[in-house]
């Protein structure tokens, strides 16, 4: 039979159900690699064709080798990796010629799906995780069965997980964890989304469409207007004409004095983003230890958030820090030339106005007055952005307001910067926490005076109060959210929404104890049994407990899954036995490998006195033993009785 | 590993002492991908990767339970090989019996010889047949038979170890262009008339004696209680008696003799001829039927030349 025939099907779906969850971050060509080989080994198959030769199969892994290398370089990051891996899996199937090649190449599968798993810790994962591992069993088993069914496969593969899952969880709760890592591992920005150091057009407005939880909060007493919410991410103070970029030197700093001291109190439970942004609502007061505040009131973790981290902040919301030196003349440059319609209606602003309130009011007027439209599609801007923008397009997202605004403050002597972060939440009913997604990311400007200090404007709010009050989505043009979700799903979307809001609120909950399950949960966990944990001894005791609980585990399905499957020795070979003994005794032992109807010629022959009875016994006994099903009920009796009524005198043989 | 060197006496139920089980190499290579799975996991103190290891490693051990259930409590029950022909296979019947549950691929191999039986149904006996190349006559006697099986995902690898003694004759491989039967020089105790009737025409059931063929026993007749019978095909044939005389075969060697013996006996006893065989230092007497032609063609497997060549 052809082995490949049996193998490859099923192994190629193990692999690719281990790859699924890559296939956003891997390489368009690795996946089209992996897309193609899989279809021409499956075209090979369909068609009887060989597998392609040594040769063949040695220039593609160069080849794959050699595409790596050009797409990375030498930066072998966790991408870098699974791209690898997925390339080897490609090209793995063609030369699975063997049984051991089959069971190497399912190997590979678990490996795969492992890498998986480094990169999101979610519930979704978690599952889908027992999934990939029920498919990767099945076809483990169906290499060793290629004559089963494949739906037998699956059950057993089902069994088996069952049964291995007490013997995972008891290893899981007492493993012990250890904190810190042993080795550091550059990991890379894997689908990072949400800000990076620079705030460029459309940065902002790419992520409306983006769904995904940026981070979820908990307040202590009840959740604050949607007005308040602003969550300060990064400061951008470098303007070059059309970007923004963020001052890589800061120094830490104390809080800001605002003469409040009991802010708002709130837990944020924040997805891993690669970088080392926490954000805060405006302003924040008090710190995690695992953070620094910043000279312009952002906070930034100590390490990349690379897991889900949890941290406790304390906030003052009001708009306005209180009173800060002048912030230095860095605040009020630009460059040196560029926009000059913005730098005319900025002087025109300056001018007719007598307090740098008055500039920021009648800014803000401006775009109040002037039909500026709130849209995710501006058109594209030119060599003068924020003219272009101000003038004659007059149509953008937050980011546009908020660079214009601040290029207009700048340019009338105000210090001013950009603040990215997000803005507003949803708010799950069930659990009672706030959800801020990817798309709430916003844009707005700070604005420094001698007596306020820095003070939040945001004038998208001007453009698009429903933004601030309703979420990213309202106050958009029409047609913005367009897609198949605007339009089919109308009726649905409050269900939808309730589903989406149960399995965020559950999911959080799993997230929160399971990712967090670590050194000091294991601490707990003894020390509520009555066991004192010691940092020393602790994970030695953690992991002979677990080890014990394995071997009782294992024990136990031992006991369970052998006991009583030895069958009794069966009756119809006892008698034969019987009989056996008795011939041995009248002086015909049967030789050893001599067949029972070997024997009985030799013995008949021998003792042809003892002939018919031989013959019976031995006829019975072949007849149950040999001839196929059913058999005649009364032949176990009838072989019993012969062998009871069987008295061979000892005479010596007549040979 | 100790092995008992001692014979397996048959039929045998493969209990837990018969029963040994260690990874196979896949599952010392799987074992080392955990190792390392688990090293990732520890460094990026990642719980969801901890959960995979130890569910694989859970796997890991359930199948061995499952490996060596496939293999415990299967009984042995006879390892058997009717006579062949040197240069030909012989193929040892592995009777297997699975007893209350169904087991799937079991192998048995002599040797380097395998042959596997994916499935093996409960309650039912089923033969694997394990062939081994029979390269010269005489008793071809496998040291031992290894069953076997790697059931459900290949990481452990179950197996006992049998040395039933069982023999398959291997009869000298026939040969040449041998003398014409009725060559008086190899013709001994004249013609006996009567030419019976040919050896297919069943006659009838006849009450069996001893020396009858097994292969003629009625089965049916036995199973419905009526003692036992054998079919009546007319008896052998009775047209001549011929005697084989290993000193009177022309031939170069030993060997070459047996070899052309052997072609004389197939030769006569499908001629359903009487004939016996005469070899230094043992004589059978002329017979007939399928013992007998067993008989001597095992003799000739067997014959030791004792230097004297005849």
């Amino acid at each position: 039979m052809d082995k490949r025939q049996e193998f490859i099907p099923p192994i190629l779906l193990a692999l690719f159900v281990a790859i699924l969850p890559h296939v956003a971050g891997l390489p368009l060509w690795v996946i089209a690699w992996c897309a193609f080989m899989w279809t021409y080994v499956m075209v090979a198959i369909k068609h009887n064709r060989p597998p392609p030769g040594r040769f063949v199969r040695n220039a593609l892994a160069v080849i794959g080798l050699a595409g790596l290398l050009l797409t990375y370089h030498t930066r072998i990051d966790a991408t870098a990796y699974v791209s690898l891996l997925a390339i080897m899996a490609a090209i793995k199937p063609l030369e699975i010629s063997t049984h051991r090649d089959g069971m190497v190449t399912v190997f590979l599968a678990y490996f795969i799906v492992i890498t998986s798993l480094f990169q999101s810790e979610t519930l979704l994962m978690t599952i889908y995780m027992f999934v990939s591992v029920l498919v990767t069993t099945a076809v483990l088993v169906r290499i060793n069965d290629p004559a089963g069914r494949l739906k037998a496969h699956f059950r057993l593969s089902a069994l088996i997980l069952a049964q291995a899952v007490p013997l995972m969880l008891a290893l899981f709760f007492l493993f012990p964890r250890l904190e810190g890592s042993l080795v550091g591992f550059q990991r890379s920005d894997f689908g990072i989304t949400g800000f990076s150091e620079t705030l460029r057009p459309g940065m902002v407005s790419r992520l409306v469409e983006d769904d995904s939880v940026a981070f979820r909060v908990e307040f202590d007493d009840g959740i604050p207007g949607f007005e308040q919410l602003y969550w300060r991410g990064v400061v951008f103070v470098h303007f070059d004409g059309s970007n923004w970029r963020h001052e890589r030197w800061l120094r830490e700093s104390a809080p800001p004095e605002t003469g409040v001291n009991d802010g708002v109190s709130y837990r944020v439970i924040l997805e891993p983003h690669r970088s080392r942004w926490l954000f805060a609502l405006d302003f924040p007061l008090m710190i995690p230890d695992t953070g620094r505040l910043y000279e312009d009131f952002t906070v930034l973790s100590r390490d990349p958030v690379f897991r889900t981290k949890r941290y406790v902040m304390t906030s003052d919301l009001r708009d306005h820090t209180g009173k800060t030196g002048f912030p230095g003349d860095e605040l009020i440059r630009l460059p040196g030339s560029g926009n000059p319609e913005s730098r005319a209606l900025a002087a025109r602003l300056a001018e007719s106005s007598d307090s740098p309130g008055e500039v920021i009011r009648r800014a803000l007027d401006y775009f109040r007055d002037n039909d500026f439209v709130y849209t995710l599609t501006p058109p594209l801007a030119g060599r003068n952005p924020v003219d272009d923008f101000l003038f004659s397009a007059r149509s953008g997202y937050c980011e546009h307001y908020a660079s214009a605004f601040a290029f207009l403050m700048r340019s009338a002597g105000i210090p001013a910067r950009v603040v990215g972060g997000y803005q507003g939440g949803e708010i799950n009913p069930y659990g009672n926490y706030l959800i801020v997604r990817q798309s709430f990311a916003h844009a707005w400007v700070e604005v420094w005076d001698e007596d306020k200090g820095w003070f939040r404007v945001d004038p998208t709010y001007v453009v698009a109060p429903g933004r601030i009050s309703d979420g990213p989505g309202d106050g958009l043009q029409p047609g913005a959210f367009g897609g198949f979700t605007g339009r089919y799903l109308q009726p649905f979307e409050a269900l939808l929404r309730q589903a989406r809001f149960g399995w965020d609120a559950f999911s959080k909950n799993w997230q929160a104890w399971f990712e967090g399950y670590s050194v000091e949960q294991q601490k707990a966990l003894l020390e509520r049994l009555g066991i004192a944990y010691s940092y020393r001894t602790g994970p030695l005791m953690l992991l002979g407990a677990g080890l014990s609980l394995v071997a009782l585990l294992f024990g136990v399905y031992l006991v369970i899954q052998l006991r009583g499957k030895t069958e009794k020795p069966d009756l119809v070979k006892k008698r034969y036995e019987e009989f056996l003994r008795k011939m041995a005794h009248a002086g015909i032992a049967r030789l050893p490998g001599e067949g029972p109807m070997e024997f009985a010629e030799r013995a008949a022959l021998a003792r042809p006195d003892l002939a018919p009875a031989i013959n019976e016994i031995t006829g019975i006994y072949i007849m149950l033993r040999y001839a196929p099903l059913p058999h005649d009920p009364d032949a176990p009796g009838k072989l019993a009785d012969g062998v009871k009524k069987f008295r061979p005198s000892a005479v010596a043989s007549k040979d | 590993m100790i092995r008992p060197k001692k014979p397996t006496p048959l039929p045998v139920v493969l209990d837990r002492h018969r029963v040994y089980i260690f990874p196979t190499r896949q599952g010392l290579l799987f074992i080392v991908v955990l190792i390392a799975m688990l090293a990732g996991s520890i460094n990026y103190n990642n719980n969801l990767g901890f959960l995979l290891v130890f569910l694989l490693g859970g796997i890991l051990l359930v199948s061995m339970i499952h490996t060596y259930r496939n293999l415990l409590g299967l009984q042995v029950l006879s390892v058997s090989a009717a006579p062949v022909f040197a240069g030909d296979d012989a193929v040892f019947n592995v009777l297997l019996y699975a007893g209350r549950h169904a087991r799937k691929a079991v192998s048995v191999s002599a040797g380097q010889y395998t042959s596997e039986k994916p499935d093996l149904h409960a309650r039912v006996d089923e033969g694997v047949p394990v062939s081994v190349p029979a390269q010269q006559r005489g008793l071809l006697i496998p040291e031992s038979f290894t069953v076997s099986t790697v059931y459900p995902v290949g990481l452990f690898s179950a197996w006992s170890v049998l040395r039933p003694g069982s023999d398959c004759t291997v009869y000298p491989f026939p040969k040449g262009v041998f003398t014409p039967i009725h060559d008086p020089d190899i013709h001994k105790g004249g013609r006996k008339s009567g030419l019976a009737a040919g050896a297919d025409d069943y006659k009838g059931l006849k009450t069996y004696q001893p020396g009858d063929s097994f292969r003629h026993i009625a089965w049916k007749a036995l199973s419905k209680g009526q003692g036992l019978f054998a079919k009546d095909f007319g008896g052998a044939a009775r047209r001549s008696v011929v005697v084989f005389d290993f000193s009177k075969v022309g031939g170069n060697d030993t060997e070459d003799r047996l070899s052309k013996l052997c072609a004389m006996i197939l030769r006569a006893s499908r001629e359903n001829r009487r004939y016996g065989l005469v070899l230094p230092g043992k004589t059978i007497p002329p017979g007939s039927g399928d013992a007998h032609r067993h008989r001597c063609l095992k003799a000739l497997a067997v014959f030791e030349d004792d230097g004297t060549d005849g």
